[in-house]
């Protein structure tokens, strides 16, 4: 195992994290999830596998699902970071939070960000109309306590909402 | 599903809002000021004498704070049932990942780097690191203190030897069963604090924190009342979290460091290191009758139990009861043993010894159905459990609803079987049904409830909130119901052993049964203070005060009312605070105690009964099972928290799912997990589940002692699956399984 890197590099790693700007002093082998969760305090990030299996860390680059556990800081140098302390506050976010719960979709609630952070990015890539793209799209995401069963439920309702108030306000 | 009597008032469930939003802080979350970074260096042998222990290059990392060795601990053991595990490995080591040296450092790199410059020599040492190696006679011992095949726990109900020497038919099977981890999505950690008394303070996501008070007590010399485990949010439990954790590494680290230390293990550190479900040999052997009625049945079990005991001697005492199923017989001969191996120690998963158990059960039932030319269904109706019949031990059953399970599934299984249409070329359909017994766990608890001046009310019980929904929804509305308020009027104190009665814990299907009765006995005596302080303030009878809608008021009496807040400080003005106390243990359970050896639990209490049923499709070219329906009836007694019951019954079938057909942790010769990550130890995924899973809720077999007539529901779910979809590829194919699990390389194996 090679030792990890403890010397900081001295300029500054530029990036938008939730909106706000933020320059972070790390190594070149500094991991998103550690900046996020260490440096920022953004402990919705969780950290599940270190592996990009679990999904836990989700969250988006540019929009775009990543696994916080597996991409450098320094990667992010100018780029927008979304976790699910941004996502919690979004409309999409609440929807989806609302129907998670209220259809069991949270039990032990660790995994439960990733998949927010997750079904965000899925349905931001158009309204999800059937299961199949919904369990394809969560597949990297594991959850050990509910079966998976009410949150594909509640990412399908989540999409409909979603969808129904955009149409709803275009047709204004 | 319909709940009989669903809570007056439903809550927002705020605490599940929190962590969907990830504001919910898990031990890993929590940071106080000055706190170190803990990393642990673990054996690379399965067994090894320690030659030396080389720390230099370990101390000159910039930014360590500490290390430690054996030599700076007190030379004590410590274990749930025999203590024979040492804090770190002194002397010798006895399975790979075993704790040698602790680390602390201002950076979890510098911890994780030093940890890596900590030298070890080893002499390895002839190990026995698999089950079936280390029962033999001539196996290298684990420990100098026992031979590997521990003390076991038996069962010897009836004449066994005539009913087998007089029986129509012997029918004999062994299975093998496989390692499987808990896969909680949290890793275990722990931080250690010292607090404002010096007394050395535990956040952790633990199931049971009195028993981590009191282990830590015994590794570190230290007062009972001089350690508080305070319980955090948990991601996940499933038994792997009964345990110390990684409690007595930041314990220790804080100690000799004066500082708080955390401690997370590593997803590679779980897969190596940690309490994962034991793998098994079942023999069944059963004299059977010309009618297909077990007359007797003989059990022989080795639980591989790693290589310490853990609760392992505990789990013993389950997989004897189980080992007739719920199927009655007249007679019993069962032995059960815990096995040392050089391996991880093993220990409780949901259910423990459940799912080999009842695969190993129902197997064998299906191979004596196709000896004498029977339907599995037909088998099981000619024995299984009805009123009056009795448990493994002699225990009576007198309200047992496995028959009601068994017809319920059986026939939602004939409905699909007429709906099926062809399948593809090279896929082949099955159908399979499986029956099963489990328990609601018996054991102390309590619950205090503290009124306060608004009319809220502090609910404190024992247990921790595992993420079920239990306490939190279960044993709060349960309160709530009692005093005639909503759940939000509840606030719920769990999981901290300086502020809640001693519990023995979230397990054994039990956190809404012990708590819950504890919370109601709390309960009935703050009715009778304020019922007795309302009823004078009225000039009513006490028995005549009811508690409905937030008023405390005289039935039929609707002027006569005052609001629950003005009732508690009527009673508060009156007579002092509102505050009082409840305490549950449950009532024993007659058996035939001369029938038992050594064993922890004796009978099935409040016992519950449940049959799934699965159709499946295998593909032939891949062995890969898929599981298209399934079919889960459960006797659940009176339903108190309906989506509780939903989320068991859901996420316990596919974890089920996942032991049959995904899961296994491949342990090599060397002890080596070769698969220790998320990637290559394959849990199920939303590719992988049933595209419905039926609840069938049994609800006309209340439990005598459970809140409500409640039984437990958490555990039964998972042990059933494996059974189910064995019976199932045994449909479609005709053969018969007898290593689990049925993964696409065993399938193919067994197909060849």
């Amino acid at each position: 195992m090679e030792p990890e890197s403890t010397i900081i590099h001295p300029d500054p790693v530029n990036i938008t994290c939730n909106g706000a700007a933020e320059a972070l002093l790390v190594s070149p082998d500094t991991l998103l999830i550690d900046v996020l969760r260490e440096e920022l305090e953004l402990t919705g990030t969780k950290l599940g596998c270190g592996t990009g299996d679990c999904g836990a860390c989700t969250v988006l680059l540019d929009g775009e699902p990543v696994n916080a556990c597996l991409v450098y800081a320094v990667e992010c140098a100018d780029h927008a970071i979304e976790t699910i302390e941004g996502v919690a506050r979004s409309d999409e976010g609440k929807i989806i939070i609302e129907q998670l719960v209220e259809s069991g979709g949270v039990q032990c609630g660790i995994c439960s960000p990733g998949f927010v952070v997750m079904a965000k990015a899925l349905i931001a890539h158009g309204a999800v109309q059937d299961r199949a793209t919904i369990e394809a799209g969560l597949a990297g995401n594991l959850c050990r306590c509910t079966g998976y069963l009410p949150i594909i439920a509640a990412v399908q309702t989540a999409s409909e909402i979603i969808y129904a108030r955009l149409s709803a306000a275009e047709s204004v | 599903m319909k709940a009989e009597r669903e809570p007056g008032m439903r809550a927002k469930r705020l605490d599940k809002y929190a962590r969907a939003s990830g504001s919910t802080r898990y031990t890993e979350d929590i940071r106080p000021r000055r706190m170190l970074h803990g990393a642990v260096v673990r054996s690379t042998h399965a067994a090894a004498k320690i030659l030396a222990l080389n720390v230099d290059e370990a101390l000159a990392v910039p930014g360590l704070a500490c290390v430690l060795t054996a030599a700076d601990l007190p030379d004590r053991r410590q274990g749930d049932f025999t203590d024979d595990e040492p804090m770190l490995a002194g002397d010798v080591v006895r399975h790979v990942g075993e704790p040698i040296a602790l680390i602390a450092a201002e950076t979890k790199a510098a911890a994780r780097n030093a940890a890596v410059l900590v030298q070890v020599r080893y002499e390895p040492l002839p190990d026995a690191v698999e089950l079936a190696d280390a029962i033999g006679a001539h196996a290298p011992r684990v420990h100098d203190h026992s031979p590997n095949v521990m003390e076991g726990v038996e069962i010897s109900r009836g004449d066994t030897q005539s009913l087998f020497d007089t029986a129509h038919l012997v029918v004999a099977s062994t299975y093998t069963s496989h390692r499987v981890h808990q896969g909680y999505i949290e890793p275990r950690a722990a931080l250690a604090e010292l607090d404002d008394d010096d007394r050395l303070m535990i956040t952790m996501a633990s199931q049971n924190p009195f028993a981590v008070r009191l282990g830590l007590a015994k590794l570190l010399e230290l007062p009972v009342n001089m350690i508080r485990v305070r319980t955090v949010a948990m991601g996940g439990g499933f038994g792997g979290k009964l345990h110390l954790g990684m409690a007595p590494y930041a314990a220790a680290l804080c100690l000799h460091t004066s500082r708080p230390v955390r401690v997370v293990a590593s997803r590679g550190e779980e897969l190596q290191a940690s309490n994962p479900r034991e793998n098994s040999i079942v023999t069944l052997e059963s004299a059977v009758d010309e009618s297909g009625r077990i007359r007797a049945r003989r059990a022989t079990v080795y639980l591989d139990s790693g290589a310490y005991a853990y609760d392992t001697p505990v789990i013993a005492s389950t997989a004897a009861l189980l080992s007739c199923g719920p199927y009655a017989v007249d007679a019993l001969e069962a032995r059960v043993c815990p096995v040392y191996t050089n391996t991880m120690p093993t220990g409780s998963f949901r259910g423990p010894s459940g799912p080999q158990m009842v695969y190993s059960n129902e197997a064998h039932l299906d191979d004596i159905a196709a000896q004498i030319g029977m339907s599995p269904l037909e088998m099981r109706r000619r024995n299984i459990v009805r009123a009056g019949d009795v448990g493994a031990t002699g225990q009576v059953l007198s309200d047992p609803g496995a028959e009601d399970c068994l017809e319920a599934v059986a026939a939602t299984l004939s409905e699909w079987r007429g709906e099926a249409t062809p399948v593809e070329a090279g896929r082949r359909r099955g159908y399979g049904l499986a029956c099963a017994c489990w328990l609601t766990m018996a054991g102390a608890s309590g619950a205090t409830l503290n009124l306060n001046g608004d009319g809220s009310v502090t609910l404190f019980t024992g247990s921790s909130e595992i993420g079920t929904g239990a306490l939190v929804d279960g044993v709060r509305s349960l309160a709530a119901d009692e005093l005639g308020l909503s759940v939000d009027d509840v606030r719920l104190v769990s999981g901290d052993t300086d502020l809640v009665p001693f519990d023995v814990g979230s397990d054994g299907s039990r956190t809404l049964y012990g708590p819950g009765r504890a919370t109601q006995n709390a309960a009935a005596e703050v009715r009778r203070i304020l019922g007795d302080c309302v009823a004078e303030h009225f000039e009513a009878d006490p028995r005549d005060i009811v508690f409905e809608q937030r008023r405390v008021g005289v039935a039929g009496s609707p002027e006569a009312s005052v609001s629950f807040a003005e009732a508690v400080n009527l009673a508060v003005a009156q007579g002092g605070s509102v505050v009082a106390s409840g305490r549950f243990q449950s009532p024993p359970v007659q058996h035939d105690a001369s029938s038992t050896s050594r064993m922890f639990f004796t009978t099935l209490n409040e016992p519950t009964f449940h049959c799934h049923g699965a159709e499946i499709e295998l593909d032939e070219d891949t062995g890969q099972i898929t599981v298209v329906r399934y079919v889960a009836a459960h006797d659940v007694g009176t339903i108190v928290n309906p989506a509780g019951v939903k989320g068991q019954i859901e996420g316990g079938v596919v974890q089920g799912i996942g032991y049959a057909i995904y899961e296994e942790m491949q342990i090599g010769k060397d002890g080596v997990t070769r698969n220790a990550d998320l990637h290559d130890y394959r849990m199920p995924t939303t590719a992988d589940i049933p595209r419905e899973i039926t609840i069938l809720a049994i609800q006309n077999h209340p439990s005598a002692s459970g809140p409500n007539g409640a039984k437990g529901v958490g555990e039964g779910p998972v042990i059933l699956p494996a059974a189910a979809i064995g019976a199932a590829f045994r449909d479609a194919t005709g053969l018969h399984v007898t290593k689990l699990p049925l993964t696409p390389e065993n399938i193919l194996e067994r197909m060849s």
